[in-house]
């Protein structure tokens, strides 16, 4: 079964999916008779339950695809291009991003072909006070490696573009001198090996324009984080076989920890500015999409190797910082609908913009499905117990309550079903032994599931508020949350959340005014709302659950670059090795906050 | 050539300088002319609304 084939399967089970969930939306309606707001529900419900079959089917696809070997070069035959490793940094920690580089390049140099690779920190970095910071851990960073000549550091004083431009401008300064180019982020970590193996993939096949890696999150301390890192670490790698096995040669790229083929790059990816203003003209946010797409028109593959392990990337430590991130994110592919129609552009390719669209605009449906359900019996039609005119006895309609609880039972499924099979799969081919085995692997998915739950309607609430501040080209509107350990306190939650309270209060006062009957399902995601400052305080907090739930196996065995890296940051920010402008990271973040 | 760039790499670190090696990499076509168009009236359309205001 080729891409296409496997393409065309996702799609009939999404749209069955959906029709499904049509029929029983409308034979519980029609049950007391259909008005108009009925036909907006079941338009909301095909298209929200058509996103849930989408995802359903990846993991699915993810459960059973096996990714074809790939073409390698044969064991002893030495490299021949040259690679640079680019860690784009902007306003970041420069101790925490430069003990990375010096744990990549220690776990690079053992490697033959280790000269054949360069690092190059792109600062686009806006704080004197942290540029000079940058500056002196740099001077530190060349002498503990002896890395003159082979580590670079630039800054930009002019930030256009962002990150794409930052790449940009090094590809378009200096590109010539390298044949791939292994984009980082700040916080990325990549085993040397690992990016020797990519430089040889990309080396052995040479339509490949793009290799993607699946990031694993490490080091998180908080309840938020950890639940992060279990999901990324436990359900990512079967989500993303599945994405393997849909995108085929066209996708994805995620913007990092990625390898590019400079050439190809270059001569793909340059970005125009879109016209018009932003949010929807001007710079393009979400770069990534957007060069994967015009890789994969120039004819280059653009593959992800899920085979590929040693990848790491740091997530945000609560929910605030998440939803900031997703807020960006939601810009980025909000402003793709400016280029659904752009000219040569690969139909799939389309399709991923519109799913990254769809990401986000389905939260205001969901919402908007909610309102129309507790509204609903406010515009149903008055219920005619005596249709015929001579009846003796009246005729209550049939309520098709069955219905409603089938349609319910099946979105859960389709939430559950494919995270319960990953489990039933780790239990068969013994990979959930990394998550310290089958009954605690299931307890930790079982609490996952709960944590996403309690989570989800907060999240329902930031994606709204984003896509409606989007829509209307208004700013975002946060309150500082400058500690490292990403600790909230309650006057930061309450002032992140308090504007959910209200939403939550006012939708149970309006359910119990208008439709009491569906208090009870509204609860699971009314209550949340109205505890968001409890549930984002708690889950910004380390040690509230044991260490053994959401247990990954890189907590218990960190890998060699993760313990050079943390052996290099505790000589860096402990006695004595300290550069004479930089106070340590506790100095960084009084920079940080100032900046 | 290759002493050449050495030299250059290792004259200054602090100043990003890999091999001076300049690849174009030109803006590609992502708008069709009409939806350009489209978006410079709108846009002009804005502009015109808040002078008036």
């Amino acid at each position: 079964m080729d891409a296409g084939a496997r393409r065309a399967a996702a799609f009939a089970a999404s749209f069955a999916v959906s029709a499904l969930a049509c029929w029983l939306f409308f034979q519980f309606a029609a049950s007391d008779g259909l008005d108009p707001m009925d036909f907006v529900r079941g338009g909301l419900i095909a298209i929200t339950s058509f996103g849930l079959g989408w995802g359903a089917s990846l993991s699915l696809m993810g459960l059973v695809y096996r990714q074809p070997p790939v073409p390698r070069l044969a064991p002893d035959r030495a490299l021949e291009g040259r690679t640079v490793i680019l860690v784009p940094v902007y306003n970041e920690d420069p101790v925490a991003t430069f003990s990375r580089v010096a744990a990549m390049d220690r776990s690079l140099q053992p490697l033959r072909g280790a000269a054949r690779f360069d690092f190059a920190i792109l600062s686009d970095t806006r704080s004197e006070a942290i540029a000079r910071d940058e500056e002196a851990w740099f001077a530190l960073l060349l002498s503990e490696t002896d890395g003159e000549g082979r580590i670079f550091y630039r800054r930009r004083l002019d930030n256009r573009g962002r990150k794409a431009g930052n790449i940009e401008d090094f590809i378009t300064q200096s590109g010539g001198a390298y044949d791939y180019a292994l984009i980082l982020d700040a916080d990325s970590l990549m085993e040397g090996r690992t990016i020797l193996e990519m430089t040889r993939r990309m080396e052995a096949e040479p339509r490949l324009g793009l290799l993607q890696t699946l990031p694993r999150i490490i080091n998180a301390r908080s309840l938020f984080g950890r639940a992060m890192q279990f999901s990324a670490g436990y359900f990512s790698p079967t989500f993303a076989r599945g994405v393997a096995a849909l995108q085929g040669g066209e996708g994805p790229f995620w913007g990092h920890n990625a390898m590019v083929r400079v050439r190809a790059f270059a001569a793909s990816c340059g970005l125009p500015e879109l016209s018009g203003r932003p949010p929807f003209g001007g710079h393009i946010l979400s770069h990534d999409y957007v060069e994967a797409a015009l890789l994969a028109r120039a004819g280059w593959i653009v593959r992800l190797d899920t085979d590929l392990v040693g990848s790491y990337e740091e997530g945000p430590e609560n929910l605030i910082e998440h939803a900031k991130r997703d807020r960006r994110w939601a810009q980025g592919n909000l402003q793709h609908a400016r280029l659904l129609a752009a000219p040569g552009l690969k139909a799939w390719s389309r399709y991923t913009f519109l799913q990254g669209i769809m990401a986000y605009v389905t939260s205001p449906l969901w919402l908007a499905f909610m309102i129309a359900s507790i509204l609903a019996p406010y515009f149903a039609p008055a219920p005619n117990y005596f249709p015929e005119p001579d009846q003796l006895f009246p005729v209550f309609p049939v309520l098709e309550t069955d219905k409603a609880i089938m349609l319910i039972a099946g979105v859960f499924a389709l939430l559950v079903l494919p995270k319960l099979l990953i489990v039933l799969r780790g239990a068969v081919d013994g990979s959930n032994i990394a998550a310290g085995g089958t009954p605690r692997a299931l307890v930790s998915v079982l609490a996952e599931i709960l944590f996403s739950s309690a989570i989800a309607p907060l999240l329902l609430m930031y994606q709204t508020r984003a896509v409606a501040q989007i829509v209307l080209g208004a700013d975002g509107g946060w309150p500082a949350t400058s500690r490292s350990d990403g600790r909230l306190t309650w006057s930061e939650a309450v002032s992140a959340s308090f504007w959910i309270v209200g939403t939550g209060i006012a939708g149970l006062v309006a359910s119990s005014v208008f439709s009491p009957a569906l208090i009870v399902w509204l609860i699971p995601v009314l209550v949340p709302m109205v505890l968001a400052p409890a549930v984002l305080v708690v889950s910004s907090r380390a040690g509230v659950v044991s260490p053994r739930l959401w247990q990954v196996e890189l907590e218990q065995s960190p890998t060699a670059v993760m313990l050079l890296r943390r052996e290099v940051l505790q000589r860096w920010t402990g006695a004595g090795h300290e550069p004479a402008s930089s106070a340590s990271t506790a100095g960084f973040e009084a920079a940080a906050r100032h900046a | 050539m290759q002493d050449q760039q050495e030299d250059v790499r290792t004259a200054d670190p602090l100043r990003f300088a890999p091999p001076g090696a300049p690849l174009a990499m030109p803006p590609q076509t992502l708008e069709r002319p009409r939806v350009r168009l489209i978006a410079w009236l709108l846009d002009l359309g804005q502009r015109q609304t808040l002078i008036r205001r």
